[in-house]
Parts: structure tokens; sequence; C-alpha cells
């Protein structure tokens, strides 16, 4: 990796920099023979981002491959560029790459197919090049074959029924792809990440392809269906055949480095889909010609690659990129012609206005000369209610901020019988204002969304005034148009975010959510983040003597999605790289489209720092990182220069996030992610009057189990506690026994069978998680194969027997320092009774929540936010007081009309009315859904809020030990 | 806690009254416009500006009938009770303004002229807001308010009104089921023009806002006892002296309201048994709009300091309770996930944690709901066993009569369903 790159040889590097001061017109001479290939994945992975810096030196550029199919033709194009770029520092690879690029288009093939031995002795030892496959034997299958082109689509769909439990039906030596799939796979020799469908055991494709009629001879449990599913798909071949791209399960990215825990987790018979993508018939012939040169074949994969060049286009196709949001678009318009028959009338689509922003200078009122000088969004003067009524809300800001003494924060209103919220907020003495429509968002939620937006605002404008708007020169032209774009995403966040029921408690929370992974894994993410700033870089100046750095790394923050990984940066700029990730809809595009690459290069103001500061921010795939540069005060450098992206660090960082990827952070940020394990929470919600029957036979069966029951008076409640903890102790091998077969949370006895197969499956699984992780301490190996950390580290990815050469040591080390992690359950005892936690540490500003959070597994998610935001309320005002009390030393106490509330909670119940005419309150037709416990407690010191939703009928002392949850923050 | 009720006409702007309560300066004359300007222009737009929320302080705009505009303004209060503040005081009006009247020009005359019967309705609304729960009928529970029941509902039978109820004390015990059928705005206003009037003895023509605010009735009042009132809604008929005569034959037995006045201390009875670690009780129906508001006696037993202590716990048991209620309607509001089904969601229990007390809410599936608040040394769990033990009791015991209440409640949700 990176590590080699300061240890060149001296000469070599000379020489290299010497070339490149002679020769303008291109390195040739050098790069051919350069020794830093071997950092590289592979070179079509480089974006040539360069070209669409803006004037101002700021970058927005993306690259990704549409999720929702289009048939666009976008040919990525060849440059031929000189390097008259800044390419005299390094020799990058990005030189490399556009000097492989030239070769290609100047040299004949047997030129380079002389070049490439040269290349591939150096790089030996990665084995990650695509020029290996060049060397590949041409009826090889390859990656680059898989016709990933939209408008031939070579999809296969498998479903079949699989269980961990076949694991070893062919002996220790199998592979676990071999003996629950049923099929053997390797990786493609050109994209070591992607497996290839290789060989079958029995005579598994005439099986495949018969399916239909011989679904009951399956072997060993398995079912196997098999659907053509792909309508428009040239090829009437629908079998699964040897070359075929292993692509996912259920949804799930499958690679060489996660493809063993992702089916190891299926504990109990599940039914998956798996989906395979096949090389294109009609593109054999390319495909053989792309053999004759090279990697041809892979830049032709990439054709289909979409491009986002500059921000203005990203907020434009912003929309398109979220497929949930178009359809939101259309239900949200169906919805609100209820409640807003004239608003609908007009011919705008977002007739009920999701979203709207209005800036106002103070002096609007008085003064006509301003009145252009203000910005309002959607930029119709009609049916934008803000700009109709602008001359109200600045004499409403005016009158009660001056005259009362108070600062308005939001008010409710209705516009043709639409309800919205307007939140005030000021900015350097503007006036903004915010209008979210009540069918979005509640009266909290638009306060926070409020808070969010003006939050990156002052970031992103410190200074932004009247002038900005007033100048009627150009910088005018581009904030407006900047401004539009910037609420052309937010109205489409609101949209998203609607139609992705529930919107999320702690999405809206200034604090960033933070997915704990295991503390080794956080060491190597430091030890990367700590490398890349610390690297000495002063190689790299156009000067040798001169040896100061270009930027100095102020800071570093790694996310995968949304959550945060790890932060190397201060805590209230960490928060503002946030904010700009959020508002700019980075997060939303990242989750929501497989992002190849990100480029984004802004200067952005610190708070209380002097010199210039560069938020960089690269993606990769679903990492992102962020990082923030100083500019050295160089004293030739004008603070108005303009400061383009700087090719190499951006190249650093890139660096740094495949060599994460490579040390498998990313997939084992995806396994974390989608499993239910840190800390887990239970999935599924039993109707309470089944809850309520066991718990009569349970209570007669085994009344020390716990139960607590309410009748229990104070005096023995506390021996009552300890003699059940005695109890449980004693009955740790019977526990043991039951929890073997038990349906996880919900009952420990009964096998309903009605209960369906996959969440039965799920439970026990998660059951016998806390089997292991109650029973941690007797160390008792529960061999139920149930818990894929057993396993662990016998069953790392490197199964691939041949294959484990391309595997990085990295990664295989990974595996095997946490494979003795054992998962935290949060509740106390040995049955799980949480459905739900989030804790927010308002110190480090950061949020815990169960990562893998869906209202299929937990079905009142929306009603929980709500409980959670009404505690919240409670809690703000515990927590505004408080500051009062500190302010000002005297006793406002109840004088003030203030409650120092310090943990509320709440049961409720949701009842179910089944005609949806019928909501009024009598409980004639509806049904009780489910009763749930949300707690929420503010911690004084350090400051921190937590709220944990638990099964009803757990006793008080359990929710006191959910909040061990606060204990543990790291790993 | 401060308060600012302005009260100006709709169309032309003109101030009505102002009032105030608690430690704030008058408002100038140019904000009360300005405060009406802006809802005004807002109005000019089509738009309607509900509620403003700043740091501390609430600000509520509303409009009646298109006549009068009250403009409600309050720091730590909550939005529910400013917005039944303003309908009680555009009730006041109303109690002595026919609604034919509001939107004649001549109003503003007319309101000037009625001030004198309408302020002091105002002003005890307004010290309402402190000591009693505004928007649902205080209420004292005593073992005697089965046969007060009996009593009343024979007295109503005999002076042919449906609307009668029996007060101690500025709090309802009995009434008769038409009396619990009227709005809670009209009950709270009738209470207030009894609280506020000078002698104990009325016989006032009003109007009902919310029954029928063109038909006016006669309010009479007749006193039985030093703190107990027979109150009577009823048309030109019987006259005064029948109603009193047929009042003092109904309720001859002096030693039942004696009896009943000595639960008045603390809203409950007697012999109802309160644990030691519980310091103020609420009791209220929700549906009906009806509660108990009740210090712990029995704590405050033990010295002048702690009856001041008392109050303040029944002051922070209020707070709760108000925030509670203005919550819990966020909450509870119907959800709609798609098209056949919606979902409804409601509390069974709550409960917060103070730095010196904690508090413990029930609800029943019937409306009715106690709120708790306890020594900070009680353990979570008991306060459950607690409040439930104490509502329960208090439901089930036939004397106390709450139950009728119940019935009532019953019968009202099976009419909606009808």
């Amino acid at each position: 990796m990176r590590k080699s790159q300061p240890l060149l040889p001296n000469e070599q590097h000379n020489s290299a920099r010497l070339g490149l001061h002679s020769a303008e017109g291109g390195s040739e001479s050098y790069s051919s023979e350069s020794t830093f290939s071997d950092s590289y994945t592979d070179s079509s992975d480089l974006a040539n981002w360069e070209e669409y810096v803006a004037d101002d030196g700021t970058l927005f550029y993306a690259e990704y491959l549409p999720q929702a199919r289009r048939p666009l033709h976008e040919k990525r194009i060849e440059f031929a560029r000189s390097s008259s770029l800044r390419m005299g520092k390094k020799t990058a690879r990005r030189q490399q790459q556009q000097q492989q690029q030239q070769q290609e288009q100047k040299q004949t093939s047997q030129q380079r197919q002389a070049q490439q031995p040269a290349q591939q002795g150096k790089a030996h030892g990665s084995g990650r090049q695509a020029q290996t496959a060049a060397q590949a034997p041409a009826h090889e299958h390859r990656f680059s074959h898989i016709s990933k082109s939209h408008e031939t689509p070579c999809y296969k769909q498998l479903e079949l029924v699989i269980t961990a439990a076949d694991r070893f039906r062919f002996g220790r030596r199998s592979t676990a792809v071999e003996s629950i799939l049923g099929f053997r796979v390797v990786p493609f020799p050109d994209q070591p990440e992607c497996l290839m469908v290789d060989s079958f055991v029995h005579a598994m494709p005439t099986m495949l392809q018969q399916q239909y009629q011989q679904q009951q001879q399956q072997q060993q449990q398995q079912q196997l269906q098999q659907h053509q599913t792909t309508a428009q798909s040239p090829s009437e071949t629908a079998e699964i055949e040897r070359g075929d791209w292993f692509k996912s399960l259920d949804d799930i990215e499958v690679r060489t480095s996660n493809v063993d825990e992702l089916l190891l987790q299926f504990v109990e018979p599940t039914k998956v889909c798996l989906k395979f993508q096949g090389a294109a018939r009609q593109a054999d012939a390319a495909g053989s010609a792309a053999h004759a040169n090279g990697n041809a074949g892979a830049v032709g994969g990439a054709a289909e690659l979409q491009k986002v060049e500059n921000f203005a286009m990203f907020a434009q196709i912003f929309e398109k990129l979220q497929p949930r949001a178009l359809t939101a678009t259309v239900e949200a318009d169906k919805g609100s012609t209820a409640q807003s028959v004239t608003a609908t009338t007009d011919a705008a689509p977002d007739a009920a206005l999701p979203f709207a922003l209005l800036i106002l200078p103070p002096e609007c009122y008085q003064n006509d000369q301003y009145k252009d000088s203000l910005y309002y969004y959607p930029e119709d003067a009609q049916t934008n209610f803000l700009y109709k009524a602008r001359g109200s809300f600045l004499t409403l800001n005016a009158v009660l901020t001056e005259e009362l003494q108070t600062k308005p924060l939001i008010s409710r209103l209705q516009v043709d019988n639409v309800t919205y919220f307007v939140c005030y907020r000021s900015l350097n003495g503007l006036l903004v204002l915010f209008a979210y429509a009540a069918a979005y968002h509640s009266q909290p939620e638009a306060g926070l969304r409020a808070d969010e937006l003006i939050g990156y605002i002052r970031f992103a404008f410190p200074t932004l005034n009247l002038e900005n708007f007033t100048n009627g020169n150009a910088t005018t032209a581009a904030l407006r148009s900047f401004l539009h774009d910037f609420c052309g995403i937010q109205r489409v966040r609101i949209l998203r975010a609607h139609r992705k029921q529930p919107v999320l408690f702690e999405e809206l929370l200034k604090e960033s959510r933070h997915m704990p992974l295991p503390k080794e894994a956080q060491l190597r993410i430091f030890d990367a983040l700590s490398e890349m700033e610390a690297m000495d870089y002063r190689n790299w100046n156009d000067e040798p003597l001169n040896t100061h750095r270009e930027f100095f790394i102020h800071g570093s923050a790694l996310y995968y999605d949304h959550y945060l990984l790890a932060s190397q940066m201060p805590l209230e700029v960490r928060a503002s790289v946030e904010l700009f990730m959020r508002c700019r809809g980075i997060f939303e595009f990242i989750s929501e489209q497989s992002v190849k690459e990100l480029y984004v290069w802004e200067e952005v103001a610190l708070p209380q720092a002097t010199g210039r500061y560069f938020l960089t921010i690269c993606s990769r795939s679903h990492l992102i990182l962020a990082v923030i540069l100083k500019i050295f005060d160089a004293p030739d450098l004008s603070p108005d220069d303009t400061v383009p992206p700087s090719l190499f660090y951006i190249e650093e960082i890139q660096e740094t996030l495949d060599h994460l990827i490579q040390c498998g952070i990313e997939s084992l940020a995806i396994f974390w992610s989608i499993s239910n394990k840190r800390p887990e929470v239970l999935d599924k919600v039993e109707q309470p009057d089944d809850a309520s029957a066991e718990k009569e036979s349970r209570k007669i069966e085994n009344f020390i189990k716990q139960k607590f029951s309410a009748a229990t008076s104070v005096a023995t409640g506390g021996t009552t506690t300890q003699e059940r903890a005695g109890n449980q102790r004693t009955l740790g091998f019977d526990e043991e026994t039951h929890l073997c077969s038990s349906l996880g949370g919900s009952s420990i006895h009964s096998l309903t069978p009605s209960e369906d197969d996959s969440s039965r499956k799920r439970l026990t699984a998660s059951s016998v998680i806390n089997a292991t992780a109650s029973n941690a301490g007797n160390n008792e190996d529960s061999d139920s194969g149930g818990s894929d950390w057993d396993n662990f580290g016998e069953q790392n990815p490197l199964h691939y027997g041949c294959d484990s050469e391309l595997q990085s040591p990295m990664t295989e080390s990974l595996w095997k320092e946490i494979n003795n992690v054992v998962p935290v359950k949060i509740s106390a005892g040995w049955k799980n009774a949480v459905f739900y936690y989030v804790y927010v540490d308002n110190t480090n500003g950061s949020v815990f929540c169960p990562l893998k959070a869906n209202s299929e597994s937990f079905p009142f998610l929306a009603e929980m936010r709500k409980a959670c935001h009404t505690i919240r309320a409670v809690l703000q005002n515990t927590k505004h007081y408080r500051r009062l009390l500190a302010q000002e030393n005297s006793k406002p106490a109840v004088g003030k009309g203030m409650l120092a509330i310090k943990e509320h909670g709440m049961t409720i119940q949701v009842r179910e009315f089944t005609d949806a005419t019928a909501t009024s309150t009598s409980d004639a037709e509806s049904v009780v859904k489910g009763r749930f416990v949300v707690v929420g407690r503010l911690f004084n010191s350090p400051l921190k809020e937590v709220y944990v939703c638990h099964k009803p009928d757990v006793p008080q002392n359990m929710v006191e030990m959910a909040f061990r949850l606060s204990f543990f923050s790291v790993g | 806690m401060s308060i600012y009720i302005l009260c100006l006409t709709t169309n032309g702007g003109l101030p009505v009254f102002t009032r105030k309560k608690g430690d704030c300066d008058n408002l100038p004359f140019s904000t009360v416009a300005s405060l009406n300007g802006f809802h005004m222009f807002f109005k000019s737009l089509g738009i309607t500006l509900e509620v403003t929320h700043s740091e501390d302080w609430t600000y509520v705009w509303r409009d009646f009938h298109n006549a009068v505009t009250l403009i409600v303004c309050a720091r730590s209060m909550t939005e529910g009770v400013l917005q039944t503040l303003a309908e009680i005081v555009f009730g006041s009006i109303s109690l002595f303004v026919n609604i034919d009247e509001l939107v004649d020009l001549t109003l503003l005359e007319r309101m000037k002229k009625e001030a004198r019967n309408y302020m002091p309705v105002v002003d005890a609304a307004l010290e309402a807001c402190t000591t009693r729960i505004l928007g649902f009928t205080n209420c004292v529970l005593s073992t005697e308010n089965q046969q007060l029941g009996q009593r009343l509902n024979d007295f109503s039978g005999l002076c042919g009104s449906l609307f009668c109820c029996l007060v101690v004390g500025n709090n309802v015990t009995v009434g008769t089921e038409g009396w619990w059928d009227l709005d809670v705005i009209d009950r709270e206003l009738l209470l207030l023009l009894l609280n506020s009037s000078s002698t104990l003895q009325n016989d006032i023509p009003v109007y009902l806002p919310k029954k029928d605010a063109t038909l006016a009735y006669r309010f009479v009042t007749i006193p039985l006892a030093p703190s107990s009132v027979i109150c009577v809604i009823c048309g030109a008929a019987p006259s005064f002296r029948e109603l009193r005569s047929m009042a003092q034959d109904a309720f001859c037995s002096e030693s039942l309201l004696q009896n009943m006045e000595r639960s008045l201390t603390r809203s409950l009875p007697e012999q109802l048994e309160i644990d030691q670690c519980v310091l103020a009780i609420i009791v209220a129906n929700l549906s009906i709009k009806k509660c108990i508001l009740a210090p712990n006696s029995i704590q405050a037993t033990g010295g002048k300091r702690t009856i001041g202590g008392g109050i303040l716990r029944l002051d922070l048991l209020k707070k709760i309770f108000d925030q509670t209620v203005q919550y819990n309607k966020n909450i509870s509001g119907v959800h709609t996930e798609d098209q056949i089904r919606s979902r409804c969601i409601e509390p069974v229990d709550q409960y917060w944690c103070l730095d010196y007390h904690k508090c413990y809410a029930h609800y029943d599936t019937i409306g009715n709901t106690i709120f708790i608040l306890f020594m900070s040394s009680v353990p979570t769990p008991a306060m459950r066993f607690i409040a439930q033990k104490l509502l329960y009791s208090i439901l089930q015991d036939k004397t106390i009569s709450w139950n009728g209440a119940i019935k009532l409640c019953r019968n009202i949700i099976c009419k909606i369903f009808e």
C-alpha cells in the first residue's frame, strides 16, 4: 500500500521528477516503469474529475451505476489529455492511468502486450491488477465479460431455501457456498471481489433447469425454484451456468469477503433469492474482441456509468436518484387532494408544498429597494405563501423580538386549509423562514429540520449578508442557483423521508449516528486515518527545496452510508461536515445508488480558526471519507486565490479508502449493519393477548422466571429480584436447553405453529445469541450452530483454497481478531426485551441506535417515534431549565413553571381500526395491536439522553438494566 | 406565570379590553396593534395564523364568529390551556351577548356596556388558570355523593330542569346527567359566573355559548349551607321563590351537606386510605372533562410550612397534567397507514422522575385517569401499584358515584356510535 511510496528508490524518484520537469506533454518515459501500480485496484476505477473543477475551485463529481433502469448510453469519454495539470509533484496513479489510456489509443496492442510484463512484475503481490487478466488464458471467464449494460441485461434469479445446518454436509473441507447453495464459486480473475459460478455439486445444472418439474426431488431440504424474471433478456437460457456472476443474495451484494458469514446467518431454513448475472450472448463478439486489447472490456463495462459533473446537475437529477421519492410525489399529491382541494388545482406538482424557504433582509418591510433582495423557494410568488406574507412574518418577528423580548421559534398556520409549521431562524441579521407542511412533519420534527438547514447555511455561508443578494453580479446569480438546487434537494429529501415511513427519530437529531464497529476494526480505521493525516507530503511540492506541505490535514471522518464509523475531527467541525453531507443529499445519494466514486472539494470556513480550510469528501461504494484540509500559508498565496482540488491529496484519501475497503472495513460495516446484533433488538412483536395467555401458562410452569407481577409490593420488591437472580443462576443449565429450541424473546416453550418460518428462524438465532451472551461467563460453546460468531475464525472468507493469495492478509487478520467479539445484549436477564433504543451522547455528538431498523421488524416505529419526540420535548425543557438555573444562580423553580423532569416513561397501546372511516374513539371495532414502553432518561454528567423501547411486561428493574446501554460506547 | 388577554373587534381592530395576570408589564398600545395587525394581514392573504411559540412564551390568535379576535399570550403554559382560556373568555362575553348581536355593527358599544357583567367572569377565569385545571370541571368526592345525587335527581324532576348540580365551594359534587351532557366550556362558565358573583343567591339570564347561543336561560343558584349551592338552568318557570322552597325540601337534612363539606379540604372522602408517600392526586375523566385535584391531607398535617408545600406540589402535578394532556393530544392523533387500516395510539401509563418527586399516571380504557405525585423515595414499580389501587378504589366505591359519570360516558359513546 501507500506505506511503500515514501520508500521509493531515490534515483528513480528524482528521475521521475526530472522527467516531469522536462517533459511537458507527457511522462510516458517514466510512468511505464513506475512502481506505484501495486496499490490500485484497477486503473479504470479512477474517475477523471479534473475537468469538472469549477472556476471557483470547487468540485462536485460523482460516478454511479444507476439502480433504476434507464436506457441512457453515456459513453465514457476517453481523454487524450496532455499532462498540463498539476502533475509535476508526484508520480501519481492518475498519470499512470492517463498514460495507459494514451497508450491504449496510441499504441498497438502488441506494444502493450510487451509492456505488460514489466508492470506485472512490479505489481506482483497484490494480484489485483486488471492487467493480470490480460495474461490469463483467453477462454477464461472474466468479470469484464459480464454484461452490465442495462439494455441487454442477463439477470438470473434463483429462489431457494437454505440453511446453515447444511454447512458440513459435504464434509468439513467444503466451502460454505458449496454445501449450502449447492454450487461452487471462485472469484473472477480480473475482479477478485466478485464471485463467479464455477461448478455444481451433483448434476445441479439439470436440476436447476428442470426446477419446476423436480421440485419434489430436492436433496437435503433444498427447495430450488427458478424464475426467469427478466423478460427483456435476449437470451433464452435462464439456467445458472459456469461463468455467471453471483451478484446478490436477498439484495445483499455478495462479495468474496462477505459470502461466508452471510450464508452462515441462515440458521433456520429460509427462502432466499439469489441473483446472478451472466455474460451477454450478444456481447460475445465484443467480449472476444476485448480479449485482444486488454481491459477494453472493463472500459466497455463502465460505459453505463452515470456521471454527475457538478452540484447543479446533482440537484437536478437528485429526484431521479431517489426511486422511492418519485413514487412518493405521486402519492403525496393523491393524499393532499383530500386536504387541499384548492391547492391541488394548481398545476404545480408540489401543490402540498412540502418545503418552502424565505430569506428576508431585516429592512424589507420599511424599504422598498430591497424587495428583490430576498430569496424564496419555491420560486413562484403565487404559490409561495411565505413570500406573499413576508411583511407579516417580518413584523411578527420584529414585534416579538424587540417589543416582547422573546424570539419566535415556530408558528402554526393554515393556508387553504393545509396546516404548515413555519420556523424562524436568524442568520447574520437576516431572517430565514422555513415552512414545512404538517402532513410531512410534526412540530418537533419541523424544528429539528429547520435547525439542520440553518446549521448548514451558517456553515456554508458564514458571511452571508445583504450584499450577497444585492450585488447583482455573477456571485449573486451563483448563490441563487445554489440555493435553488439546495432547496430542491431538501424538497426531495422530505418527500423521500415521508415515503420511507417513518422518519426515524434519531435521523433528525443533530447528533450523528454512530456505528460502533469492533474495537479491533476501529483501531484499524484510526490507524489508517492517522497514517493519512500524518503523512509527510513534502515530496510532492513543486520545488524540492521549499519543503513545506501543500496542505495540512485538519481532521477526517469516516462514514458508512450515514453511519459514522470513526472521526478524528473536532466535534463542532464534524457536526458541520455531517450537516454538509446531510443537507447536500450525499447520504441519500450514497445509500440509494451504487456510487462508484464521489469527489467533493469546497472551501469552508471553520469558526474560530485562521487560515483557509477545504472540505474534501471522497467516496467509494458505501464508504465516505471526509477530510478537512488546511492550506499552508504560503506568502505568495493571496487570500482571494482559488485553490483547485489537490490531485494528490484526493488520491491519498482515495487510497486510504481503498485500503480500508481492502482490509475489510466496508464488508464488516455491511455485515454489521444488516445483522441485528450490536446490540440486538427484538424484531417481533407478539399480539398482546397471546402474550398474556402465554404468561399465564408460563407462570404455572415456572413462576420464578421473569415474572414480576404488578402486584408485587414495594417491600418484597428488592428481595424478589435477588431471589430471582439467584434462581436464574441455578436454572442456568435448564434455560440453556430450553433456549436451543426456544422462540427467541417472545415465548419460552411454545412452538406456535402459526408463526411463519422466517420469523422463527430469526428469533431462534437471536435467542441463541442471547444465550451466548448470558453464558459468556461459563464459556460454554453453544453448538447449535446458531451463532455465526462461534465459527467465525475458522470460516473466514479465505475458504477459497487456491484464491487465498488474492485476499489481503490484513483482511484475514482482521476477521481473526474480531472473532471473539461477543454480541452485547442490553437488557438484563437472559431474555431480550428491548425493541429499540436510541442513545444520544450530547458530549460526543453521536447517536447509537439499532442499525437495522425497519417497519417490518418493529411495526410501531411511527408510534414509538412520536413517543420519543414527546419525551424529548419534556427532557429538552429540563435541559433548558438547568441551563437557566446555572446561569441565574437564583431559583426560578416552579415560579417560572419549569419542570425538571429527568426521566419520563410511558406505556403505549396501539389500536388498529379495521375501517378508516370509523376512526371515532369507539373501541368497538378496534383491535389492540400491541403495547410497548418507551422510556427516556436524561443524564447530567456527561450530558446524554437514552431512549429505550421495550416490552411492557418486563419489570422496572429490567428497564434500569437497559440503561446499561449507556455504559458501553466503543467496540 | 404571566398571561395577557387581548380582546379586539375583528373588523376594526378596536380594542375591547386587555387583561393581564402575573408579573408582567402592561403592553403598549402599539404592540397590541401590531400583534393584531399581522394576524389581520395574514388573513387578507388567506393565511390563518394560529399559534406562535417562542422560547418560553406562547401566542394564540383566535377569531370568533368573525366578530371578536382574542389574542392570548402566556409564559410557561401549554397551548391547550391557552386555547381553552380563549374559548372561556369569548364564552364569558357570549354569556351576556346574543350571538346575533355579535355580527351587529354596534357590537363594540354592546360589549362595552356588558363589560361589567362579563369582566368578573374573565378575571375569575384568569384566576382559575393557576388554581384549577382549566377545561375540566373540578369536583369534590365524598361518600355522601350517592345520596346527594338521588336527591338532586328528585329535585331535578320536581323543578322540571335537566340541568342541575350541587356546588360545594366552587367544586361540583353531584350533577344530573343533563348537567354532565353540557359542554365543558358551558359548565366552566356557569361555575365561574357563580364564583365571581358577590352573593350565592342569583337569578341571572344567560346564553349558553356551546349549547345554544341564541336562547336565553335562567341561571338560578340557591344557597343550602354555608358553602353549598344548588345551581339550576331553567326557563322562565318556575319562579325563584318556588325553586328555593323545592331545594330546601329536597336537601332538608343538613347533616348530609355538613358531612359533605368536611371532605372539601382534600376533595376526596375522608375514609379513603391514601399511602403516605402520595403527595397529591388528580383524578380525571378525559371524555367528560371532569376532575378532582387533591392534595394528600395526611401529608400536609405536619405544620404550616407543609401546607404551602402542598400547594406547590399540587401546582407541580397540575403542570405535569396540563403538559401531558397537551402532549398526548399530539401523540394520539389517528395515524392512517393506508386505505383500510388506521391506528390510534393511546398511553396506558406514564411516569416522570423529577429531582425531588416522582409522578405516575395511569389511564383506563374508558377515559379515566389518575395522576399521582409521589415522594422521590418510592420505587417506580410501586407507583403503578398504588396508582391503580387508588383509582379503582375510587371508581368502584358506589357511595362516591364517580361511576355515574362512567355510565354516562358509555351512553355518550353508544350515542356517537349509533
